[in-house]
C-alpha cells in the first residue's frame, strides 16, 4: 500500500482522472473531494460491507415470511 | 418462436419451471453472492412480496417488495455507469425492487432502501444499486413506519 502524508489543500491523481482532494482535518476525521469520472464507482467501504451483511441476513427470513402473510392487509391499512 | 425451459431446484418452491426468456443476469452478482450471476422473479398470488430466486443455487432467494407500495416517495437518480451496465435506454426499461430481511422477531421486519435492485425488465439485466443517499436506510422498519402511516 502506497502512504502519502498530505495538507489541507493537497491532491493526488490516480490513473489519468481521479483526483483526491484534502479538504479539511479535524481530530480524527479528515475531509476528502473526489473527482472520478461517472463511470468509476465511488463508495464508502462500510457501506459495501453493511449491504452484504444485510444480503446474507435476508437469506435466513426465508422460512419467517409466512408470519406475515398478513401483511397485505396491514399494507392497504397503511394507505387508508 | 421456442420457448427454452428449464427446471430449477429451488428450497422454498421445490422444482421451478422458468423459461429462458424470464431469466435475469446480474453481471457482478450480488454483494456478498459475486458468484450468482443468474435469478429469476417469483411471485406469489395475493402477496406484496417476491422472491428473487437464484438459478444456480437453490438456497439462494431473497424476498423482495416494490418500495413504492411501502414508500411512495421514494425516488432516486440511476447514476450514468447504472444505465450504461444495464442498457437501460428509457424509463419504461426500469423496474425496482427493495431486498427485505424478515428477522427472527419478525416485527422488526426492514427492507433495504439504501441498496435497491434494479432490473432492465426488456434486456433483463439486473444489479444492486448502492445509493449514497441520506434520505434512504439500509434498514428501513416496516411495521414501525407503516403504524406512523395509519396514525397521520
Amino acid at each position: 500500500m502506497l502512504v502519502l502524508s498530505r495538507k489541507v489543500g493537497d491532491q493526488i491523481l490516480i490513473g489519468d482522472d481521479i483526483i483526491i482532494k484534502v479538504i479539511s482535518i479535524e481530530k480524527d476525521s479528515v475531509k476528502l473531494g473526489i473527482d472520478a469520472p461517472k463511470n468509476i464507482k465511488v463508495l464508502r467501504y462500510e457501506l459495501l460491507q453493511e449491504v452484504k451483511n444485510e444480503n446474507v441476513e435476508a437469506l435466513q427470513g426465508k422460512d419467517r415470511l409466512s408470519k406475515i402473510k398478513d401483511l397485505k392487509e396491514i399494507l392497504s391499512d397503511g394507505q387508508r | 418462436m421456442v420457448v427454452q425451459k428449464s427446471v430449477v431446484q429451488s428450497r422454498v418452491f421445490g422444482e421451478l419451471e422458468v423459461n429462458e426468456e424470464n431469466i435475469i443476469t446480474f453481471e457482478e452478482g450480488i454483494p456478498a453472492f459475486e458468484n450468482l450471476k443468474k435469478f429469476v422473479i417469483v411471485k406469489e398470488e395475493g402477496s406484496p412480496f417476491l422472491w428473487l430466486q437464484s438459478i444456480e443455487d437453490k438456497d439462494v432467494a431473497f424476498v423482495i417488495i416494490n418500495p413504492f407500495d411501502i414508500k411512495p416517495d421514494y425516488e432516486f437518480d440511476i447514476g450514468e455507469e447504472v444505465l450504461k451496465k444495464l442498457k437501460i435506454e428509457s424509463e419504461r426499461d426500469v423496474a425496482v425492487f427493495c431486498i427485505v430481511v424478515i428477522p427472527e422477531d419478525v416485527k422488526k421486519t426492514r427492507v433495504n432502501l439504501k441498496a435497491p435492485i434494479i432490473i432492465n425488465v426488456n434486456k433483463r439485466k439486473g444489479m444492486q444499486y448502492l445509493l449514497d443517499d441520506e434520505r434512504y436506510p439500509l434498514r428501513y422498519y416496516l411495521f414501525e413506519n407503516l403504524n406512523s402511516n395509519v396514525q397521520k
